[in-house]
């Protein structure tokens, strides 16, 4: 009965979501964010009319929504690209090399094991396994954005935050959750039940409140040096740190 | 066995990054940085590094003086302050690094010419120098400002090194226009 309330919270929450995505024109600004959120919204509520009315089509069709919900996941990551990074390109060139590789990964576990599952019954068996790798490199994508971020000190705005703490945090618990699931078994799948719809809800809650309306990004203020000053800027700086870690190792060795 | 190691590793890690997310101070990389930077030079070469500064502080004639009094009480409070104020020069040195760190990633992250190899090494150097800093920190705690003075002599050459290059970076980085409006001054007072 509870679950069942949580899904239908988890529905109103994303229904709202949407709302006021469209109300505050959110949904142009940010569209991979609410293509996500679309799809979750739509497959949430188509499962849970099929759940009432015909259980076997739910068992079939809620392995399929799922990879196609983990899929589009990638969205924000998107979203995170294109408004976090587009005003510095060094930081953004960083960030695209180790972002490809891992989206690499991402694709190749979210579109090639579905399609060569021959049926729901190996998708389902693929899914609780592949659900799991696939959220560890959505997670650790994840991890390597915020590092860069948070490396750079770049700055950015409401939207983009509860974006990233909403999603982040849901990455986080569902990768912990299906971990211990798959070691401890059975005996976790009543703690599981509750653990990964709440922290989705918390998400909901997170996004609906950080996109109630439009906060854009602030501008860097002035930038320094012209772009092909970068060269002369990382020798005077590596000139800098190897004189003084020279010198700290042989402090080290009195 | 690995592999839930490594996903509650990663999961953890992520909720961390994310908290710290939540809580962390916003930096900007604008002209704030340049004068913070401006301040954190001026401070090291003014303030902090001089080397008559530091050999006053660690002098060993002061202790030996205190030492000559045979007064056990004055001894532990002069090597107490000492100690206190070898922690606070240190840590003042680790931190104005940390502020030139600041302003090289503040300038670095706007540069599409980026190179990411020269990124990771500069990052692997900064966090190696800084880690040197705090060992000293630790050192002077558990043995006291008298037990090397040698080192904290060669932290202040160090920092000073850092010092001189900073200063030839934060030249070059100095907009043109401001040197433009120098010379312009200088050739209106020819006339």
């Amino acid at each position: 009965m509870l679950s069942l309330t949580i899904w239908v919270l988890g529905i109103a929450l994303e229904a709202m979501l949407l709302y006021r995505g469209v109300r505050a024109g959110l949904v142009s600004r940010y569209p991979n964010f609410y293509i996500y959120a679309s799809s979750l919204f739509l497959s949430d509520s188509f499962l849970y009319l099929t759940y009432l009315w015909k259980p076997t089509l739910y068992d079939k069709w809620s392995w399929y929504t799922g990879f196609l919900s983990l899929f589009l996941g990638c969205g924000i990551l998107l979203e995170i690209f294109r408004h976090v990074f587009s005003e510095y390109a060094g930081a953004e060139k960083f960030a695209r090399v180790c972002g490809f590789a891992m989206l690499g990964a991402v694709i190749c576990f979210a579109v090639i094991y579905p399609l060569v599952a021959p049926s729901s019954a190996v998708a389902r068996a693929l899914y609780v396994r592949l659900q799991r790798d696939f959220v560890a490199v959505q997670a650790f994508l994840l991890l390597g954005l915020l590092q860069i971020i948070s490396y750079y000190g770049l700055s950015m705005a409401r939207n983009l935050r509860g974006m990233i703490v909403g999603y982040g945090q849901a990455l986080g618990v569902t990768l912990i959750a299906l971990a211990l699931r798959s070691y401890i078994g059975p005996q976790f799948q009543s703690t599981w039940v509750y653990v990964q719809p709440l922290s989705y809800l918390t998400a909901l809650v997170v996004w609906l409140v950080a996109l109630w309306s439009y906060r854009p990004n602030p501008k860097p203020k002035s930038r320094i040096g012209a772009d092909g000053d970068y060269d002369g800027l990382a020798s005077r700086t590596r000139e800098m740190v190897s004189a003084a870690s020279s010198e700290l190792v042989k402090v080290e060795r009195l | 066995m690995i592999q839930l190691i490594l996903s509650l590793l990663i999961g953890s890690l992520l909720l961390l990054s994310v908290a710290s997310f939540v809580f962390r101070r916003r930096a900007e990389g604008s002209s704030v940085d340049l004068v913070e930077a401006r301040q954190a030079l001026n401070a090291l070469q003014g303030g902090l590094l001089p080397a008559e500064l530091v050999a006053r502080i660690f002098d060993r004639t002061d202790l030996e003086y205190v030492n000559m009094q045979r007064s056990p009480e004055v001894r532990e409070l002069f090597l107490e302050e000492r100690k206190r104020i070898a922690l606070v020069w240190v840590g003042r040195v680790r931190k104005q690094i940390t502020r030139l760190k600041s302003f090289h990633l503040g300038s670095a992250r706007f540069y599409a010419g980026l190179d990411l190899r020269t990124e990771l090494s500069l990052a692997l150097d900064f966090a190696r120098l800084l880690f040197a800093c705090r060992m000293l920190e630790v050192f002077v705690q558990l043995r006291g400002p008298y037990a090397a003075p040698r080192i904290l002599g060669a932290t202040a050459a160090t920092a000073a090194k850092v010092c001189s290059v900073s200063q030839e970076s934060l030249a070059f980085l100095t907009p043109v226009y401001a040197v433009r409006a120098v010379n312009g001054s200088a050739r209106h007072a020819d006339f």
